[in-house]
């Protein structure tokens, strides 16, 4: 397979090559490989990889206005990999942001200082819709309110950036656990020369955090899903396997004299903690959304009695809020004392007069995005609408501005993947997992979203992206 | 174990078995367009409609008999009973909700029992009625039939011997009970209001239990209904029988222990233990067997309620 015809450029970082098409040291072994590959040889590797999901049901599903559809995520089969320095480089800014995050939660929950201290304005925080009153005075177990945060990053030619702290139910880590298990056993040679990290035991290190936040050794653990026909139901129940736990819906608990249940064949059995899947509004519905079904009634008294454990702790979307999160910099200033270690992208609260001014006048350079959606949602590529669709949302902005945010446009790193028979590049992002117990740890790997269309920026799996391993060198 | 996913299980279960026995009627009746008169042809059907409790969608007195009409009758039958979703017992819903079943407790199956059964549903997922027509049918059939015993297999040489497979196997047995009790009592309907019933008839009875060969051995190839009759429904050799299938699904029902609820879980081991000794007796005319067949059918159907309330459903304190 050879590189010859594969486009490089000296503004788009690729995670494979230099400008020059000499590759990166850490991918060096990996391009060899690729080149001494036939062309028929590789499109082999990808369909055998492709199909690995097909047969296996690695699945998520697609919401329709007509059906609900379950679908095969899209892998490519040729690995991201990123050298030991530089995933060290990750893992001590990861620890340092999530640690502030935590802090941040534990503190507008209670004490309110870091508005007393007039770091954060606190209507930013009182008007975002994710920051739950309920809440207001709970005590999260050693005051870690987020166990497992999923934070993407976005490499450019200035190095990485902080693109969001995903910190109610981040979704992606089985994917990244089942691309390694179907690009490794394709790529076994290649895999073994490179001295890769293992990141199999991910569910073994999410066991370890929750059971270190119930305070017990060996807790009665249960995963809740809202069922079959979330997205992410997979996952669910890939991860109550690794776990060994049980995958329950709302209405398999209970709430009895402030405990939490769970329906058995031999009756009810304690539950000691509940990592959930559910989005806060539907976790219980005398305290959140009456109308869910997808809960347990009393719950959120049982977990604020300290009965229960839930992780993530309700109320934290507000700390991954797109309009909080420029000021992610300033927790880690105000609660550590130390300068980020990694960069946020630069962005412009549309609250700020200033910042809306520039936001109209620039809207064609920037990405602008409504701060409570997610998943590539309600947001606008400047470079890429009409003025038609440029001038519809912009009066939009102008309307509610506080609903907007705005960041430059960022040229995402691209890597080589297989399309159509050819290495192509596309853009990727990089969604590492950290879990925080007594301690935070994070598995050397991640999930790497690829934006699959030719061009595109969006990386999402409910638009058209797909996956790819990440190979973290040992050395 | 969770109730929801005991459930799951069981259903699992029931549908797997629900799957390979509309399967086997299936590949019996495409087999029988090939060489058989149109009213041996006819009289499949109305088995087949029959043992699913479902009516013939036509009428007894204009049901056409031409060959012509029978052949082209039958893509659509075909059809019906295979791929139509809004069909409950067709192969493609069953094996759909075996397969949704399986995927809300894939965390509870081996890796080889969910690979299997998702790769066997990938085949046929997509098929359509005019792809298999137009190439073979009983072909497509027999590899369905093949791949349920290959399900089958993986789950029973991988799956640990708890909770799980107690009640994947107490689904598994109950369908089989009820699935081969309708299906005799369909036969004994067909044969009532038909023409003569032929040997070839009580054959394709034995075949759907895979019963033939040993007939032939033990009793030659004259038909005796009473031998027929005591071979599917007493003799405990045989794998499908329903002697069987009632003993094994009365040791799950013992070996699932105690629920919340000890009323339902007595009266569940009480009607199995009935339903087990019933299909033990003697029933010597075909006014009794019709009796016994339709007395032990409403008893599996009491004891899936039953089966709920013990495990799945019970009234919370």
């Amino acid at each position: 397979m050879e590189f010859e015809s594969y486009p490089l450029s000296a503004e788009i970082y690729d995670e494979l090559l230099f400008p020059d098409g000499r590759p990166r040291p850490q991918g060096r072994l990996l391009w060899r490989y690729l080149r001494s590959l036939a062309p028929d040889a590789l499109t082999r590797i990808q369909e055998t990889v492709a199909n690995t999901f097909q047969s296996e049901g690695i699945s998520f599903t697609v919401y329709s206005e007509e059906d609900i559809v379950e679908q095969i995520i899209p892998i490519d089969c040729i690995p991201r990999v990123l050298a030991a320095s530089e995933w060290e480089q990750l893992r001590v800014g990861l620890t340092q942001r999530i640690k502030a995050l935590n802090k941040f939660l534990a503190d507008i929950y209670s004490d309110w200082k870091i508005v007393s201290d007039g770091v954060i304005p606190g209507d930013m925080i009182t008007g975002c819709p994710q920051y739950r009153v309920e809440m207001r005075g709970f005590s999260a177990p050693g005051d870690t309110w987020v166990g497992v945060c999923g934070t993407d990053l976005v490499r450019t030619n200035e190095g990485f950036h902080v693109l969001e702290d995903n910190l109610r139910v981040p979704s992606g880590v089985s994917y990244m656990i089942a691309n390694r298990a179907a690009v490794k056993n394709m790529m076994r040679r290649v895999f073994r020369a490179h001295g890769v990290e293992p990141v199999e035991h991910y569910g073994d290190e999410l066991k370890i955090i929750l059971a270190e936040l119930a305070g017990k050794q060996d807790p009665s653990l249960v995963v809740l899903t809202p069922g079959v026909y979330n997205s992410a139901f997979y996952e669910h129940a890939f991860l109550a396997n690794e776990m060994g736990a049980e995958l329950v819906e709302g209405r398999d608990l209970v709430v009895r004299n402030g405990h939490a249940y769970m329906k058995t064949t031999t009756g009810l059995k304690k539950v000691d903690v509940i990592y959930r899947r559910v989005d806060d509004d539907f976790l219980d519905p005398l305290v959140f959304r009456p109308d869910s079904t997808l809960g347990v009634p009393g719950l959120i008294g049982a977990v604020r009695n300290g009965d229960v454990t839930i992780v993530n702790a309700p109320g934290t979307g507000v700390a991954d809020d797109k309009a909080i999160y420029t000021y992610v910099p300033d927790m880690i200033r105000y609660y550590l004392s130390e300068e980020p270690l990694l960069a946020n992208v630069p962005t412009y609260l549309c609250r700020r007069p200033e910042d809306l001014e520039y936001v109209l006048d620039n809207a064609e350079r920037l990405v602008i995005k409504m701060v409570g959606e997610s998943g590539g949602y309600g947001m606008l590529i400047g470079s890429q609408a009409s003025r038609q669709e440029l001038d519809e949302y912009l009066a939009d902005v102008r309307e509610r501005p506080e609903q907007f945010v705005a960041q430059p446009e960022l040229q995402l790193s691209r890597a080589p993947c297989v399309v159509s028979g050819r290495l192509q590049p596309r853009h990727v992002d990089l969604r590492p997992f950290v879990l925080t117990g007594n301690s935070v740890r994070i598995v050397p790997g991640a999930f790497c979203r690829v934006a699959l269309r030719e061009g595109s920026l969006v990386v999402n799996s409910s638009q058209g992206g797909g996956g790819k391993d990440v190979w973290v060198l040992k050395q | 174990m969770l109730s929801r996913t005991a459930q799951n299980l069981y259903w699992l279960g029931r549908y797997l078995q629900r799957t390979e026995h509309v399967g086997r009627l299936m590949r019996l009746q495409v087999e029988s367009l090939v060489d058989r008169a149109a009213s041996e042809i006819t009289f499949g059907w109305r088995r087949i409609f029959g043992a699913l409790d479902q009516a013939m969608p036509t009428t007894d007195s204009t049901f056409p008999v031409s060959d012509e009409f029978v052949l082209a009758d039958a893509f659509t039958l075909a059809d019906y009973m295979t791929f139509e979703r809004q069909n409950a017992d067709s192969i493609w819903s069953s094996f759909h909700s075996a397969r949704e079943n399986a995927r809300q407790i894939r965390h509870c199956l081996t890796e080889e029992f969910w690979g299997c059964l998702n790769l066997a549903w990938l085949r046929v997922r997509d098929c359509d009625i005019s792809e298999i027509w137009a190439s073979s049918p009983s072909r497509f059939y027999r590899d369905l039939v093949a791949d349920m015993y290959t399900v089958s297999g993986a789950a029973s040489s991988t799956m640990y011997r708890d909770q799980g497979w107690i009640f994947l196997e107490l689904g598994r047995w109950l369908e089989q009970v009820q699935q081969l009790s309708a299906t005799i009592l369909a036969h004994e309907a067909a044969i009532s209001s038909e023409r003569d019933v032929t040997d070839a008839d009580w054959f394709s009875l034995l075949r759907l239990a895979q019963a033939d060969e040993i007939y032939e051995e033990s009793f030659g190839l004259s038909i005796d209904p009473m031998l027929v009759y005591r071979m599917l429904v007493t003799d405990r050799r045989l794998p499908g029988s329903l002697a069987k299938s009632a003993a094994r699904f009365q040791e799950k029902v013992l070996d699932a222990g105690n629920g919340p609820d000890e009323d339902a879980v007595l009266a569940l081991q009480q009607g199995a233990a009935e339903v087990r000794s019933k299909v033990e007796q003697e029933w010597s005319s075909h006014a009794s067997r019709v009796e016994g067949m339709r007395s032990i059918q409403n008893q599996a159907l009491s004891l899936n309620g039953l089966v709920h309330s013990s495990f799945f459903s019970y009234l919370l304190p």
